[in-house]
Formats: C-alpha cells, structure tokens, sequence
C-alpha cells in the first residue's frame, strides 16, 4: 500500500469509526447508570424461585454491555489501525512497508485494548458483585493475565521497531563514515 | 422514514419506558424538607404498593408457592420487563445512531 493510500484509508477510518465510539461508549454508560442507579436497588428485596430479582436484572445489564462492548472493540480496532498507519508514516522507517504498518498497528491495539478493558470491567465488575463476588475476582484474575499477555507482544513489536530503525541507523552511519573516510584518502 | 425519525422515535420510546421506574425510585427515596411534598410522596407509594397488593392478592391463587409469593413476582416481573426493554430499546438505538453516522462519514 502506498503511503498516500494508507493517509487516506487512515483518515476514512478515523472519520468513520470515531463518532461511532463516542454513541457506543456513551450508551453503555447510559446503560449502566439505569442499571446500577435505577433498576438494582428497585429490586434488592425482590426475588422469582429464589433468585434474587437485582441479580437477574444485573446479568440482563452486563450482556447488553457486553453486546456494546463487542461493537466497541471493533471500532477501536479500525481507530487503532488508523493510528498505527499514521505513526508508521510519521514516525516509523524511510517507505512504509506492511511489516512495519502492522507492527506499529499491533503495538497500538495492545496498549489501548487493555486500557478499553480495564474500564469496562470496572463497569461489569461493580454489576458481577451483585450476582457473585468470586465471579468478580476470577475474571479480574483473567483480564490481568490478558493483559500482561498483550502488553508484552505489544511491547514485543514495538521493540521490533526500534531494533530496525536502529539497524538502519547504524547502516546509514556505516554509509557516511565510509564516504568520509574514502574522500579524504 | 428516514433514521432521524426513527432514532427520536427510539429515544421518546426509552424515556416512556424508563421513566415510571424512575420516578418510583425517586419518591421511595424522598426525602424533602417540605412537609407537603413528603407526606404526598409517602402517599404515592403507599398506593402503589397497595395496587401490587390487590392485583398480588386477585392472582396468589394462581402463583406456584415455590415462585415467592404474587405482589413480589408481579414487581420482580414489571422490573425485568423494564429492564428488558430497556436493553432492547437502547441496542436498538445505538444500531440506528451508527446508520446515522456511517451516512454522515459517506457524505464527508
């Protein structure tokens, strides 16, 4: 892909996904505070055969937000692989190539998947207490174990990266020091 | 009808839905200063209880006793009615936002 095409698709996504996680994010909030503010406490002493009414409504919540949630992601995915072609071009090597496109784009998505989760799960995580608390905690334990997952092959591809940048540096270097050398003898 | 309409019609329709829960949130949490206000937010309650009393008492003969008993199962009932609706009506609204929003970035 040509440098143009990636400034252009970048910007695309950009115009097309970011309104889009605005409305999602802000109506799992929405979503949420009905729950959390609204339909929970309403039905703290209710219960259907035993099982408590706030605890039916909170697996009602956490699936609609999870349904967002999914949404959410996806067009975090398109956000981020904008940004990722954008930093190659402004930041990364001399012509962009897919490789280095991809791992700048690997390198965004890590970072901003796990803050995006993270937030979430204080959301999911304070309706979950409401049906179990050991539920709670076993996905927090699963979400920081992801998480130290992606963080590490994020850092893994940004170091890639830097390790050829620095490759080609050096080359560039090697290059001068050998003209220099050459037109002074 | 073109997604606008659509996506108000979708909006008043949440706020039909959510409002009777939350007004009834509100004044079971009432507590003002102002003698008058209170005392007709108790009475509002109270009646409304005693609606679900009346109608729980009309169907007890018909509610299973391991469900609980009918004025708690016809409150759990309306509540995740709500709350349903409420889940539907708001995926329903972001689905029609993002039609909105893809045809706004066509336009751009």
């Amino acid at each position: 892909m040509s440098e143009e095409q990636i400034k252009i698709e970048s910007q695309r996504e950009i115009n097309d996904s970011f309104p889009k996680l605005v409305v999602y994010s802000s109506i799992a909030i929405i979503i949420y505070l009905f729950a959390k503010m609204v339909f929970v406490p309403l039905g703290k002493n209710l219960s259907v055969a035993g099982i408590s009414t706030s605890s039916i409504i909170s697996v009602i919540a956490i699936f609609t937000i999870l349904i967002l949630l999914w949404s959410i992601l996806r067009e975090i995915r398109d956000i981020c692989n904008a940004i990722g072609g954008l930093l190659a071009l402004n930041l990364g090597r001399e012509g962009a190539d897919d490789d280095e496109v991809m791992h700048y784009q690997k390198a965004v998505k890590g970072f901003v998947y796990v803050f995006v989760v993270v937030i979430v799960f204080m959301f999911i995580g304070s309706l979950l207490i409401e049906i179990s608390q050991g539920a709670a905690g076993l996905l927090l334990i699963l979400i920081f174990i992801w998480a130290v997952i992606t963080l590490y092959s994020a850092g893994m591809a940004i170091s890639a990266e830097i390790e050829a940048t620095a490759s080609e540096l050096a080359k560039k270097m090697e290059k001068n020091t050998t003209e220099k050398v050459e037109t002074d003898y | 009808m073109t997604h606008k309409i659509i996506l108000i019609i979708q909006i008043v329709l949440l706020i039909i839905v959510i409002l009777p829960f939350v007004t009834y949130a509100q004044l079971d949490n009432c507590n003002s200063t102002n003698e008058y206000i209170q005392n007709g937010a108790d009475v509002t309650i109270i009646i409304i209880n005693n609606a679900f009393y009346y109608i729980g008492s009309i169907l007890e003969p018909y509610v299973p006793s391991e469900l609980g008993t009918a004025s708690d199962l016809l409150k759990s009932c309306i509540l995740i009615t709500g709350m349903l609706l409420t889940a539907i009506i708001i995926m329903l609204i972001s689905w029609t936002s993002s039609k909105i929003v893809t045809q706004w970035a066509m336009e751009q």
